[in-house]
């Protein structure tokens, strides 16, 4: 009994460590939710439907894609298949995560570990998931993604409803707002970086720039990615590095 | 578009983005347990995750830069990077980095229309 109720305790602080650490995600969308819900309603959709897109889609720069296609007046089947090649890069997201639980520890359904992974809860994952014990590591992961969601949805309701008298009364935030997502992505950056040789960030890099002179910023996102995977299998990471991030290390948050 | 259709777009959308999240750790899950053993896979997907930041950072900062005024929209974006690695190296958090990379950037923007 008391090792049942001490495992509960546990599994709740591991969660609540995980819904902590969604703090940085938050700042992050909070502002682009509330630009979506803004947009959503500037393009003639209800409220309700705007808070709907986020609820069921919750995909950040698709979503955005998809109310312009909407508002355009994009034909129902080619707004989808456009949402769906854009997210197209998730699929590389959920074996990544996986790979880093223990097949032992997992309880959780795999849905539930599924249906939040965006971008920036699989970026922190990344960085993140080697500090946590692995008996913890589903359970921290499960809080990161219900915070991360949560304010994406609460901001999105909040722009909806809300947001449009504060944006209208400064430019200067409105422009401000632009620069969170480049500021979380660099933190987690400095965050992970010696998890991989610097030759793989690099290559990564240039590979996405190269990518953006002549593709979509999704597809050079892809890009990107799949480049610096096929670098690694050239220059691995350095001996050590990986426990230079493991637990104890944990003062990046 | 009727309220009807858009509705089913967006829940076509968000059926299909959640399948393009689930489907592949199902797949992994059951099937290819021992190919994830393999090094050379376990290796592309370990940097999957820091490559994918990069990009996302890379698109991201590619997007604010405005071709008419390289200058005055790319000193921002140095003043809000430095910020991220001064929150980075005093504050010690990620929230807390992102938030004096985005303060950084905002007051360098005041500055750079303040001086035009």
């Amino acid at each position: 009994m008391t090792s049942k109720s001490s495992g509960a305790a546990s599994r709740h602080g591991f969660f609540i460590a995980g819904l902590r650490d969604s703090l940085s995600i938050a700042i992050g969308y909070i502002p682009v939710a509330i630009s979506f819900g803004l947009a959503a309603i500037y393009a003639g959709m209800s409220p309700a439907l705007a808070l709907m897109t986020s609820l069921f889609v919750y995909a950040g720069a698709s979503q955005f894609i998809l109310l312009s296609l909407l508002a355009s007046g994009g034909a129902p089947a080619s707004v989808i298949g456009i949402v769906l090649l854009m997210n197209l890069r998730h699929l590389f997201y959920g074996p990544a995560v996986l790979g880093k639980l223990e097949p032992g520890q997992r309880r959780l359904p795999l849905p539930a570990l599924a249906a939040g992974l965006t971008d920036e809860v699989f970026a922190t994952s990344m960085a993140r998931l080697r500090q946590q014990p692995a008996s913890g590591r589903e359970y921290w992961y499960a809080g990161l993604q219900l915070g991360a969601y949560s304010s994406w949805v609460g901001g999105t309701a909040i722009g909806a409803w809300f947001g449009q008298d504060w944006l209208e009364q400064s430019a200067l935030l409105a422009g401000m707002l632009g620069f969170v997502l480049p500021a979380l992505f660099f933190a987690l950056l400095l965050e992970i970086r010696t998890l991989v040789a610097g030759r793989v960030l690099a290559g990564a890099g240039i590979a996405a720039a190269c990518a953006l002179l002549w593709l979509p910023s999704y597809a050079a996102i892809i890009a990107g990615m799949l480049a610096g995977a096929l670098l690694a299998l050239r220059f691995p990471a350095q001996a050590g590095a990986a426990a230079k991030a493991g637990p104890g290390q944990g003062d990046g948050r | 578009m009727k309220t009807a259709t858009v509705l089913a777009v967006i829940l076509c959308s968000g059926i299909g983005t959640f399948l393009i999240r689930w489907l592949p750790m199902r797949w992994q899950e059951r099937g290819t347990g021992g190919a994830m053993k393999a090094g050379w896979l376990r290796r592309a997907l370990d940097a999957i995750g820091p490559a994918a930041i990069v990009a996302l950072l890379t698109v991201s900062l590619v997007g604010l830069l405005e071709p008419q005024e390289p200058v005055a929209s790319a000193l921002p974006l140095l003043a809000g990077l430095l910020g991220v690695v001064a929150g980075r190296r005093y504050l010690h958090t990620i929230a807390w980095s992102t938030l004096t990379g985005v303060l950084a950037y905002g007051a360098a923007v005041w500055l750079v229309q303040a001086a035009g």
